[in-house]
């Protein structure tokens, strides 16, 4: 036998050895089970307050930064209330509503279906937004886990806590009008851009933030994942001179929205990974 | 067997061999040397170079679905692509395109070739799926 057909029986050989070895590679990616867990719209806020300097902080936010971004100031008499009490917690979890003052229980209320209803009606009398969209107030309720705490202390409150599972249900109406959850909010898209989402065939936009990782779907159709990390984030701040100061709160939730642009159907999903 | 037959089979082989070691090795990510690029005082770009101190912004493209920018060894912002999320945000891209050049002009824009977004389709797949490059572009800001 010469030398040629040997050394191509070789590398026959070679290709069938490496072929064995990649079927018998694991796969690369193994499918893990997700924990069960019941999806909530959590929603904790810690709020800080100083009665000798009228000051308060809330989610992680400083008094100053939130004087910055507009946020009001309470009037004496809220003052004089607060002085007298060390902590306010309010939790809305599942079917109750607890109050706890000074760490001991001030009220508890089941919160359930027919209870809700009254509420609803008492809103659509009182409140001139609208009629309550019941289906969407019970996919936001049902799910709820809100905590908001109100503390005597200097220090800076803790970061806020927000993990919806629930989308926010935004639409823009034909005229370029804004509402969420069906409210409207008195903001609007200039005719230009909404003739350019028309005229570019945008139905609906389904947009997910999980601690930094941007998911977005336009039309149903997947676009590639970002990830914006926080401490790259300042790098933008600087160059661009934004000015966007502490966003540890906002990297550490998770929420998502549906925006509708006319009549085309609301976005269903959820975003919770 | 003729020589030119011997010699092709051959090279065919050994491409498959070198393939075969490559794909049982989990098709890593083959590094392509740092493009370098001087940014000068003046342009777009060098303001946001400059920001936080490093004066160097790099631009990583990694064809296994990958592209990064890094300040000083911070990551910046990534974007992780399938073929198929690229080839939505063409799509994407496109539509908004042909959209804001008909509202401009109130003249039919046609569509891209669908040959033209077969290719780029097939180039991203294939640097996805079967060879996988590193490539990065340095940028570095000029005093």
């Amino acid at each position: 036998m010469n030398k040629t057909p040997t050394f191509i029986k070789l590398l026959l050989a070679v290709i069938l050895v490496l072929g064995i070895l990649m079927v018998q590679q694991p796969p690369l990616a193994t499918a893990e089970i997700a924990k069960q867990e019941v999806p909530t719209n959590l929603v904790h806020i810690d709020i800080t307050y100083d009665p000798g300097t009228k000051s308060y902080s809330m989610g992680g936010f400083s008094a100053e930064e939130l004087r910055q971004v507009g946020a009001p100031q309470f009037p004496d008499e809220i003052w004089q209330v607060l002085s007298m009490l060390e902590n306010v917690t309010l939790m809305i979890q599942g079917d109750m509503i607890n109050i706890l003052t000074d760490d001991q229980q001030l009220f508890s209320l089941t919160w359930d279906g027919p209870s809700r209803e009254i509420l609803y009606s008492l809103l659509n009398a009182y409140i001139e937004l609208g009629d309550v969209d019941i289906e969407r107030a019970e996919a936001w309720l049902d799910k709820a886990d809100i905590q908001i705490t109100l503390r005597k202390s200097k220090e800076l409150s803790n970061p806020l806590q927000i993990e919806l599972a629930t989308l926010v249900q935004v639409k823009v109406a034909t005229n370029g009008e804004l509402s969420v959850e069906g409210f409207p909010t008195g903001m609007s898209l200039t005719p230009e851009t909404v003739a350019l989402i028309e005229a570019a065939k945008v139905e609906n936009l389904k947009l997910c933030w999980n601690k930094g990782v941007i998911d977005l779907q336009v039309n149903g159709q997947e676009l590639p994942q970002a990830t914006l990390y926080q401490g790259g984030l300042s790098v933008i701040d600087k160059a661009f001179g934004l000015s966007l100061g502490d966003l540890t709160p906002i990297f550490g939730s998770s929420f998502g929205a549906g925006l509708v642009i006319g009549e085309a159907d609301p976005v269903t999903g959820e975003c919770m990974p | 067997m003729p020589r030119f037959w011997r010699v092709l089979l051959i090279s065919l082989v050994i491409v498959l061999v070198l393939y075969g070691i490559y794909f049982a090795l989990g098709r890593p990510v083959i590094p392509l040397p740092t493009i370098p690029y001087k940014v000068s005082p003046g342009q777009p770009l060098h303001a946001i170079i400059t920001s936080d101190g490093a004066d160097e912004l790099k631009l990583t493209l990694n064809t296994a679905g990958e592209i990064e920018i890094t300040s000083a060894d911070q990551s910046v912002v990534a974007l992780n692509y399938t073929p198929e999320t690229f080839d939505n945000t063409l799509d994407l891209g496109e539509r908004f395109l042909m959209a804001q050049k008909s509202l401009q002009s109130n003249e039919y824009v046609p569509e891209s070739s669908p040959f033209l977004r077969k290719l780029v389709n097939w180039v991203i797949a294939y640097y996805y799926h079967i060879i996988r490059f590193r490539l990065s572009v340095l940028l570095t800001a000029l005093r």
